[in-house]
C-alpha cells in the first residue's frame, strides 16, 4: 500500500464524498521492533495476513487500511510506513482529520512490549511507544469509536491507561509481566481469515467475536502443547479500567465490543441495495431479533418448555422473513 | 636401673595398667556399638560378650544389653535368653530385665514377659520407663484396651514434668505410647511423631527411633517420608533387618519391584525375624502362591506360636484354597490372645482385596467393623472395599468415620478428597452401562465409549457364554493422581485403567501424553476383565486374567495391543521372563522394573498358544473350571497338561513362532541384561537409517524391506514401516507410503501422528473409507483436536455412515468450539441424513438460538418445518 499511499489518500477524500456507506472503519496496524529476524518474519506475515483480510473478506476499503513496520521494504506492496513514533503520531492525525464522528478506528500493535504501568512501553524501531504516549496521542479521538488492540507481549499495564469512554481496549497479557512472546496475535488475525469466529453469523466480524476466538484458541495451543499458558488476553470497554478475562455484553464488559464490527460494509451495501422495498422486511427482522435477544435474556427466569415454544416461534418468524428479505420478496 | 627405681616403675606401671584398663574397655564399648550400627552384629556380640565382665560396672550393664540385643538381631533368640537370664543374676541385673522381656515376647511367651517387664519397673530399672510401655503394650496385645490405654496416659504426664530432661530411651518409649492412644484421639499422632523427632535429635544413633517412625509413615500410607527415614538408616547400615523390611513395604506401596530381595536380605540377617516371614507370607499370597504363603506364616509361627498376623495369614492363604476347615481352625487361633482384635479380619479383607475377591474383602472388613466399630482400620478397610465394588454410600460413611479417627492416614484422606470431587462429574447411564466422566468432557468421551463397551460386550458374551452382572460402571480420570488415588489410594501409581470386576476405572486420554495411550483398547481391555473375573467368581489368577484382556485387545481392532515388544523377545531369549507357572511373579513381584509390562504380551502368547492347540473354546472351558478349582487342577482337567508339560508347551510354541526374530535380533540366554542387541536387524536399521541420512532413499527401501520381512510385528520407535512411508514419500510413491503408514498403525495402536499422516495421504489418494478409519484410529488416542472430528465427519458422510458421521459431530459440539452455532448446524445435517429429523430440528434451533441470523440454518428449520419434523 505504501507505493500508492499519496494517491489514495486524495481518492479516499473522493469517496467520502460520494457516499456515506464508504469508510466506516479505519485501520492501523503497527508492526513493532522485532529483534531478531525470525520475529520480523513472524509480525509481517500475522499484519500482512490481516490486510488482506480486512481488504478481501471484511469490505474495509483498501484506503482505510495502513499497515506500518519496522521494515517497510520487505513489502512495498503492503506496507505503507515505518512504525516510528513520528510516523505513527502523523499516521493517526492523518486518521482523524479524514474520520468523521461515530466512525470506527482500529489500531492494532503487533510486536514486543516492556516496562510497567503509565510507562508501559510498545517497543518501535527507534524511541518506544509509551501507553501514557498512546492516550495522548489518540485523545482527539474522541468522537469516533476507538479501538485498542495490543497483541505485544508485557501489555496488560495499557489497559488502565488507554480505557475510557466509547474505546475498546485489548491486550494480549493480563500485566505487564507476562513477557514471553505472544500467541494472541496469531489468533486474532485468525478470526479475520479463518472461519470459526462469526459466532453469530451476520458474516461480520465483531471485536468480541475476534477477541473470544482468539482467547479460545490461544488457551487450546497452550493445552495441546501442554504448556502453562504464559498470556491471559483481557477486554474492556465500559472504561472503568478493569479488563474482563470473559466479557459478557449482558453483565460490564463485551456490550460495545459487541457491536464494534470490523468492515461489513460490504454486508450493509448489499442490504442497502435492495432498496425501500425491503425497508419494511428489514424493520420485521430488526424487530424480531430484539425480541429473540430479549427473550434470550430471560431464559433463566422462564419455564424450559415455555422458553422454547416461543423462541422456535420467533426464530421461524425471523427465517422466513429473512428469506423474504434474501429473495427479494414484498412483505 | 637400680632396685629401687626398678620397683618404682613397676609400681607405676601397674597403675597405669590399673587405669587404663577401664578405658580401653569403654573405648572397645564404644567400638562394638558402632560395629552393631554399621550391621556387623557378629563381631559387636563377641565384644560386648567379653565386656559383659567389665570391672567397669557400667559398662558391663551396657554390654549385657548390648549383647543381648546383639544375639536377638541375628535371631540367635534362645542364646539372647540364656545371656539375659545369665546377667538379671548378677549385680544391677534389674537392668538387663528389658532385654529379656523383649526376647521372650518375640517368642510368643508373653507372661514371662510380663514377668520380666514387671519386675523392672518394680526395681527401678534405668529402661523402667520401657518396661511400663510394654507393660501396656502386653495389654493391648491381650486385648485389654482400658487398661493399656491407663498405662499409655501415664506417659503425657511423664513427657509433661520430666520432658528436657528424659533421655533418647525415654523419648521413645513416650512416642510409642503417644502412637497408641492416637487410636483414640489422632492428635497425639502429632505428638508421638514429635517425641520420635526429640529422641532422635537427643541420640542420633537411637536407630529404633528412627525405624519406628518409619513404620508410623507407613501406617499412615506416607510413603515417601518413610522412604527417606529407611534409606538414611539403610544408608548407615545396609543389613539392619528392620529397615529393610520397612523399605520393602514402601516398595510394595510405590508398585515397584524389589520388595522381595529385600525380605530376603532381612532375612539373611535374622531369618527367625517374624515381621519379614509374615511380609513374605503377604508377597506369596499377592502371587497367588498360597502353599508357600502358608510355609512362610508357619515359620514365622515357630518363633512367635501365638502372632495373630500370623495365623491370620495362613487363614487368608486357607481362604484363597477353599480350605474351610484350615481357615476355621487358623481364624480361631488368630484371635486367641484378643477376641476383639480386628486383624484377623482387616488382614482377611486385605488379602481378599488384592486377590481380586471384592465382595469377600467387604465381607470380611464389615466383620472387622462389627468386632471394634473404633477401629479406624477397620472402618477404613469396609471404606476402601465399598467403593471398589461401586457401594459409594456405605464407603463414604465408612472412610468419613476413619477419618475421624484418623486424619493422618493419606489413603483415606486422598479418597475423600476424590470423593468430593464426584459433583463435578457427569453420570451417563444405560441399560448396560454406567459412565462417570467429568463434566468437562462427558459429552465428548460418552457416546465414543458407550458404542465401543456395547459392542463388547456382544462379542464377549458371545465368546465366553456369560454375561457379567450389570449396570458395569466405568469411571473416567482426567488426572493420573485421581486415578491413582480411586484404585490404590495414593498417588503416582502406575496401570492405565483397572477393573474391580463390574466396576471399571480408567484415565481419560485427557490425563495421558498424546502417543502414549489407546482409550480405547483400555476400555476392553478392562471389560475383558469384567468377563474374566464375573466368570470365575474372581478366582482367576491374574496372568490369566490380563493375558485373555489383551487377547482380546488385539482382536477388538487392528493395532490394539497387538505391537510384539522388542523388548519381551530380547527379556525371553535371555531367559529374564517366567514361565506359565510362575507367570504371576512378574507382575507381583517383578524382577526388573519392565517385566510387568512384558509380561502382559507374553501372557497373551499363552492365550493364543491356548487356543491354537487346545481349540476356540479352551479359554471358555477354563473360565468356567475355575470357578470350583485352582489352577493346578484346572489346567489337568481342561488342557490335559500340568503345569511343567504347559510351561515346555509355551516355551516350544514362542521359539517356534519367533524363530527368525530371535535370530535377527541375536540375543542369547548368556548375554548381560545391559547388553543391547546386536542382531541383523539392529544392523539393518542402522544401515537404512544411514541411507536415508544420506537421501539414498532407493537404497534405504531395500534395507528396511529387509528388516521389515526379519521382524514384521516390529513397529515401535525404528519402525521400518514408518522409514518406508518416508522414503516411499520422498521418491513420490504416495500409494506405497500410505501402505507402509497403513502396516505400521495396524500394529501401533498409539502413533497418533503416523494416523494423521496416513489420513492426509489417504486423502490425497482419494480413499475416504482408509482416511476415515485412520482418523478413528487417531481419535481412539486423543479425541480433543476438533478438525480430526470435522474430517471426519465430511469422510463418514461421504461414505453413507450417517449415524458415525452425527457422533463425530457430536464430538464437535462437545469440544465446545467458538464457532457453536455453525458446529450445531452441521450436526443437525448430519442428524438429517441419518434420518432423525426431530433430533436435527432440535440442534439447528439450539444454532439459531446461538446465532438467530444464520442464513444456512434458517432455511433448514423452514426445511424441517415443511416437512413436519416437530420435535
Amino acid at each position: 500500500m505504501k507505493a500508492e499511499y499519496g494517491i489514495r489518500i486524495a481518492v479516499c477524500g473522493l469517496l467520502l464524498a460520494g457516499g456515506a456507506l464508504r469508510a466506516q472503519t479505519h485501520v492501523i496496524i503497527v508492526t513493532g521492533a522485532s529483534g531478531e529476524s525470525k520475529y520480523a518474519a513472524s509480525f509481517h506475515a500475522t499484519a500482512s495476513a490481516l490486510v488482506d483480510a480486512l481488504v478481501t473478506k471484511h469490505g474495509v476499503a483498501d484506503d482505510d487500511v495502513t499497515y506500518l513496520a519496522e521494515d517497510p521494504a520487505r513489502d512495498a506492496k503492503r506496507i505503507d510506513g515505518k512504525s516510528s513514533k513520528a510516523q505513527l503520531t502523523q499516521t493517526i492525525a492523518q486518521v482523524t482529520a479524514r474520520a468523521r464522528a461515530g466512525e470506527r478506528v482500529v489500531l492494532i500493535l503487533i510486536g514486543h512490549g516492556s516496562h510497567a504501568g503509565a510507562d508501559s512501553r510498545f517497543n518501535l524501531p527507534g524511541p518506544d511507544l509509551t501507553a501514557a504516549e498512546m492516550s495522548v496521542m489518540l485523545a482527539p479521538l474522541r468522537s469516533m469509536q476507538v479501538a485498542i488492540v495490543n497483541a505485544a507481549s508485557a501489555s496488560g499495564d495499557f489497559l488502565p491507561v488507554l480505557s475510557g469512554k466509547n474505546r475498546v481496549v485489548i491486550t494480549a497479557t493480563k500485566t505487564s509481566y507476562e513477557r514471553n512472546e505472544t500467541l494472541f496475535p496469531r489468533y486474532f488475525v485468525a478470526a479475520f481469515t479463518t472461519p470459526g469466529a462469526d459466532t453469530d453469523k451476520d458474516e461480520r466480524i465483531s471485536l468480541l467475536e475476534a477477541f473470544t476466538y482468539a482467547k479460545r484458541e490461544v488457551a487450546r495451543a497452550y493445552e495441546t502443547d501442554n504448556r502453562l499458558p504464559t498470556e491471559h488476553a483481557l477486554l474492556d470497554d465500559d472504561g472503568d479500567k478493569r479488563g474482563s478475562p470473559e466479557p459478557d455484553p449482558r453483565a460490564g464488559d463485551g456490550s460495545l465490543a459487541r457491536r464494534f464490527i470490523v468492515g461489513g460494509e460490504r454486508a450493509a451495501a448489499a442490504v442497502a441495495a435492495n432498496g425501500p422495498a425491503a425497508s419494511e422486511l428489514v424493520t420485521r427482522r430488526t424487530r424480531l431479533e430484539t425480541q429473540i435477544d430479549s427473550l434470550r435474556r430471560r431464559k433463566d427466569s422462564m419455564a424450559a418448555d415455555a422458553y422454547e415454544r416461543e423462541l422456535e416461534r420467533l426464530l421461524v418468524e425471523l427465517a422466513q422473513v429473512s428469506q423474504a428479505i434474501r429473495e427479494g420478496r414484498t412483505p | 636401673m637400680t632396685l629401687r627405681s626398678g620397683l618404682t616403675q613397676l609400681m607405676a606401671m601397674a597403675l597405669v595398667a590399673c587405669a587404663a584398663a577401664p578405658q580401653d574397655d569403654a573405648t572397645r564399648l564404644a567400638q562394638a556399638q558402632s560395629q552393631m550400627r554399621r550391621g556387623a552384629y557378629d563381631s559387636a556380640a563377641t565384644i560386648f560378650a567379653e565386656l559383659a565382665g567389665s570391672s567397669d560396672a557400667s559398662i558391663a550393664v551396657a554390654a549385657r544389653r548390648s549383647h543381648v540385643r546383639a544375639l536377638a538381631e541375628r535371631g540367635r533368640y534362645d542364646d539372647a535368653e540364656a545371656a539375659a537370664r545369665r546377667y538379671t543374676a548378677q549385680p544391677r541385673g534389674e537392668n538387663v530385665l528389658v532385654p529379656l522381656g523383649d526376647v521372650l515376647r518375640t517368642r510368643g511367651r508373653l507372661a514371662p514377659a510380663e514377668s520380666a517387664y514387671t519386675l523392672a519397673a518394680s526395681r527401678r530399672a534405668t529402661d523402667s520407663l520401657t518396661a511400663r510401655l510394654r507393660l501396656g503394650e502386653l495389654r493391648l496385645d491381650q486385648g485389654d484396651r482400658a487398661g493399656a490405654r491407663r498405662v499409655f496416659d501415664g506417659f503425657i504426664d511423664v513427657y509433661n514434668t520430666r520432658g528436657e530432661r528424659l533421655t533418647s530411651a525415654e523419648l521413645l518409649a513416650v512416642a510409642r505410647a503417644c502412637r497408641h492412644l492416637g487410636a483414640d484421639d489422632p492428635q497425639l499422632f502429632k505428638d508421638a511423631l514429635r517425641a520420635y523427632d526429640a529422641a532422635i535429635a537427643a541420640d542420633s544413633g537411637n536407630i529404633d527411633a528412627r525405624i519406628e517412625a518409619g513404620e508410623m509413615f507407613l501406617e499412615k500410607y506416607n510413603g515417601p517420608d518413610a522412604r527417606q527415614m529407611f534409606g538414611g538408616i539403610l544408608k548407615e547400615n545396609p543389613s539392619n533387618p528392620r529397615a529393610l523390611l520397612g523399605m520393602a513395604r514402601v516398595l510394595v506401596f510405590d508398585g515397584a519391584p524389589g520388595a522381595d530381595s529385600l525380605v530376603k536380605r532381612s532375612l539373611a540377617v535374622n531369618e527367625r525375624l517374624v515381621d519379614a516371614r509374615l511380609m513374605l507370607a503377604r508377597l506369596r499370597l499377592d502371587s497367588e502362591d498360597y502353599d508357600d504363603a502358608e510355609r512362610e506364616a508357619t515359620r514365622a509361627l515357630e518363633t512367635d506360636p501365638g502372632s495373630p498376623v500370623g495365623h491370620a495369614l495362613i487363614a487368608a492363604s486357607r481362604y484363597m484354597r477353599d480350605d474351610r476347615k484350615g481357615f476355621d481352625e487358623a481364624s480361631r487361633r488368630a484371635l486367641e490372645r484378643d477376641p476383639k482384635s480386628v486383624v484377623l479380619h482387616t488382614t482377611l479383607a486385605e488379602v481378599a482385596s488384592r486377590n481380586r475377591r471384592y465382595q469377600a474383602a467387604v465381607d470380611f472388613a464389615r466383620r472387622a467393623v462389627m468386632l471394634d466399630s473404633s477401629s479406624s482400620l477397620a472402618q477404613g478397610t469396609l471404606g476402601m472395599n465399598a467403593l471398589r465394588i461401586g457401594q459409594f454410600d456405605t464407603a463414604r460413611v465408612h472412610l468419613d468415620r476413619a477419618f475421624a479417627r484418623d486424619p493422618y492416614h493419606v489413603w483415606i484422606k486422598n479418597t475423600l478428597d476424590l470423593l468430593d470431587t464426584f459433583g463435578q462429574y457427569k453420570e451417563t447411564r444405560t441399560k448396560r452401562f454406567h459412565l462417570i466422566i467429568h463434566g468437562r468432557e462427558a459429552d465428548l468421551l460418552a457416546p465414543y465409549l458407550l458404542e465401543l463397551l456395547d459392542e463388547g460386550y456382544e462379542k464377549l458374551a458371545a465368546r465366553y457364554g456369560y454375561e457379567p452382572p450389570t449396570p458395569i460402571r466405568l469411571e473416567v480420570y482426567r488426572s493420573h493422581g485421581d486415578f491413582s488415588v480411586r484404585t490404590v489410594g495414593l498417588p503416582g501409581l502406575g496401570a492405565l485403567g483397572v477393573s474391580f470386576g463390574s466396576v471399571l476405572a480408567m484415565h481419560s486420554p485427557s490425563a495421558r501424553k498424546v502417543g502414549e495411550y489407546n482409550w480405547g483398547s483400555t476400555v476392553w481391555h478392562e471389560l475383558a476383565h469384567a468377563f474374566t473375573l464375573g466368570m470365575t467368581d474372581h478366582r482367576i489368577p491374574r496372568w490369566l486374567s490380563e493375558g485373555i484382556s489383551v487377547r482380546e485387545e488385539r482382536r477388538a481392532r487392528p493395532g490394539w495391543g497387538a505391537d510384539t515388544p522388542l523388548g519381551f523377545l530380547v527379556a525371553y531369549a535371555r531367559g529374564q521372563m517366567p514361565p506359565v507357572s510362575r507367570m504371576n511373579d512378574a507382575f507381583t513381584r517383578p524382577a526388573f522394573p519392565e517385566q510387568t509390562a512384558l509380561a502382559y504380551y507374553q501372557a497373551s502368547l499363552v492365550i493364543e498358544m491356548i487356543e491354537e492347540n487346545f481349540g476356540p473354546r479352551a479359554v471358555a472351558d477354563i473360565l468356567k473350571e475355575y470357578r470350583t478349582n485352582g489352577t493346578g487342577p484346572v489346567i489337568q482337567r481342561t488342557l490335559k497338561a500340568s503345569a511343567q508339560q504347559l510351561d515346555n508347551q509355551l516355551d516350544a510354541y514362542i521359539r517356534k513362532r519367533f524363530a527368525r526374530q530371535f535370530a535377527a535380533l541375536g540375543v542369547g540366554a548368556g548375554d548381560a541384561a545391559d547388553r543391547p542387541p546386536r542382531g541383523e536387524f539392529m544392523s539393518l536399521i542402522a544401515e537404512g537409517r544411514a541411507a536415508v541420512a544420506r537421501g539414498q532413499h532407493a537404497e534405504a527401501i531395500a534395507v528396511f524391506e529387509r528388516a521389515k520381512a526379519l521382524f514384521p510385528e516390529y513397529a515401535e520407535d525404528e519402525s521400518p514401516y514408518r522409514y518406508l512411508a518416508a522414503a516411499y514419500k520422498a521418491t513420490g510413491d504416495l500409494r506405497r507410503a500410505a501402505a507402509e503408514l497403513q502396516a505400521h498403525t495396524l500394529l501401533n495402536e498409539a502413533d497418533y501422528e503416523a494416523n494423521i499422516e496416513l489420513a492426509g495421504m489417504l486423502e490425497q489418494l482419494g480413499d475416504r473409507v482408509g482416511a476415515a478409519a485412520a482418523l478413528e484410529r487417531a481419535i481412539w488416542i486423543s479425541p480433543y483436536e476438533p478438525s480430526l472430528h470435522l474430517r471426519l465427519a465430511e469422510h463418514l458422510s461421504a461414505i453413507g455412515e450417517h449415524k458415525k458421521a452425527v457422533r463425530e459431530r457430536r464430538a464437535i459440539v462437545a469440544l465446545d468450539p467458538v464457532d457453536r452455532a455453525e458446529a450445531r448446524y452441521q450436526l443437525a445435517r448430519a442428524l438429517v441424513d441419518a434420518g432423525d429429523r426431530a433430533s436435527a430440528r432440535r440442534e439447528v434451533l439450539l444454532a439459531l438460538e446461538e446465532a438467530p441470523s444464520f442464513e444456512r440454518a434458517q432455511t433448514l428449520l423452514l426445511e424441517l418445518r415443511r416437512e413436519g419434523g416437530r420435535p
